[in-house]
């Protein structure tokens, strides 16, 4: 992993800050306050569901070759989906008529702006970000967390062999599309990446400042 | 009411608050800071490319001739001349070309473009207008304010400023995004332009109090 390595290196101290993010040392610890996980999952599962369209429009303008394995992402998503909806039922939270907060509706907005105005090979890094930010995130938690926590499913999910699989074939992919864009491409492709690292640190602080909109 | 009227009252209580802002107000009375005002002028710049690129998926969008030939003038006004002018007014401030390219957008800026080039990629026309409007709308009526309390003649840039926005040509600009909108009720559900509207307002006010913060990333 020529490529994604770089980016990685490129964001070092900020990739550090987020997946050591207070809101997953707390769930790792077993500290977070009452309320914070329950907030985190009402925006996410907004995230996700919009997060289809990201990933649809992704299909739309994937290489042939590609789009079998992006539209299998799909069905995972729904799965995910299906995962929050039963999490949510356990924990006694509502996902009706959740407004999405600032950083919610800033990051939806950011991928599918991304896919409509941007590259394939641009949009393609923005989804690798993401979901390696995940798997790096909760992988922390699983190996920090003291004891079993009551969000135990989640943690496990992205934390797992199978996760981790899918992210690392996302970095195989992205070097070979690296592999073919010119200086001024990848300068773009790193420049997107710092964003997502930006909104994956304000997803997190999302759940323990706040969601509500200033105005 | 039409319908764009309705929109404005949706967001009244944003849209006033935007209003009475204070980098609008210390605007006004030449009282607001050097920095901040170059501060707004490094974000709006960085604004106004992703604007453009709205503006050309307006005129993908329009469904006649006219309204094609409308958007692409505006395209051309704003990609051609406005950003120009732009430089030329930056660099009177102080600031220069290579600074103004080389802003990075704030994250307001940021997430203000990412909503209109969303809306404007995945919507249809009405949509795009929605979105467009609180920016069009407000500078309008914030440059006709200001100008009627008195332009700050100690302040050149700011005067100027105020000028441009409260300028005859910039609000039949805006009545022509209006009567398009208003064309068009019954499209899309009120609903979902009401969101758009909202959402693009919220942005308006947050670009106003970004540029009054000087607003940083966190972790930079």
């Amino acid at each position: 992993m020529v490529f994604a390595e770089q980016l990685l290196h490129g964001v070092a101290p900020q990739w550090q800050a987020m997946v050591q993010h207070p809101f997953l040392r707390q769930l790792a610890d077993g500290t977070l306050p009452h309320g914070c996980f329950e907030k985190w999952l009402q925006q996410d599962y907004v995230f996700v569901r919009e997060d289809l369209g990201f990933i649809g429009c992704l299909v739309a303008r994937a290489p042939q070759p590609l789009r079998r394995m992006l539209g299998d992402f799909l069905p995972a998503l729904h799965r995910e989906l299906d995962l929050f909806e039963a999490m949510a039922r356990e924990l006694g939270v509502s996902l009706e008529a959740v407004e999405p907060a600032p950083v919610c509706h800033a990051y939806n907005m950011f991928l599918l702006a991304t896919v409509h105005t941007r590259s394939f090979a641009e949009s393609f890094t923005v989804l690798y970000g993401a979901e390696k930010a995940y798997y790096d995130s909760w992988a922390w938690v699983k190996t920090h967390q003291q004891q079993p926590s009551p969000y135990q499913r989640f943690i496990d999910h992205w934390s797992s062999d199978a996760f981790a699989a899918w992210v690392r074939d996302l970095g195989h992919t992205l070097d070979t599309l690296a592999a073919r864009s010119g200086p001024d491409e990848l300068a773009r492709m790193e420049e997107l990446f710092r964003f997502v690292v930006r909104y994956e640190y304000l997803f997190w602080d999302m759940a323990l400042q706040g969601s509500e909109w200033p105005i | 009411m039409t319908l764009s009227e309705r929109l404005r009252e949706a967001a009244l209580p944003i849209w006033q608050k935007m209003l009475a802002h204070p980098f609008v107000t210390e605007l006004g009375e030449g009282s607001l800071p050097g920095d901040k005002f170059r501060f707004y002028m490094c974000q709006d710049y960085v604004f106004l490319v992703d604007y453009s690129r709205v503006l050309a998926l307006a005129t993908a969008k329009a469904p006649d001739l006219d309204t094609m030939g409308r958007f692409a003038r505006l395209l051309d006004a704003t990609l051609n001349q406005e950003m120009v002018l732009h430089r030329e007014f930056a660099a009177q401030c102080g600031l220069s070309e290579a600074t103004l390219a080389a802003t990075t957008p704030a994250s307001t800026t940021y997430a203000y473009t990412r909503h209109l080039l969303a809306v404007a990629a995945l919507g249809s026309l009405p949509e795009i207008v929605a979105a467009l409007l609180p920016c069009q709308w407000g500078y309008s009526e914030i440059g006709q304010t200001l100008a009627r309390r008195g332009k700050p003649v100690a302040v050149p840039f700011y005067a100027r400023w105020i000028e441009m926005y409260a300028s005859a040509e910039f609000a039949a600009l805006v009545t022509w995004l209006r009567a398009l909108l208003d064309r068009c009720e019954g499209t899309v559900p009120a609903e979902r332009l009401r969101t758009i509207f909202c959402t693009s307002a919220r942005y308006e006010y947050l670009f106003w109090e970004m540029a009054y913060r000087l607003e940083e990333w966190p972790l930079e």
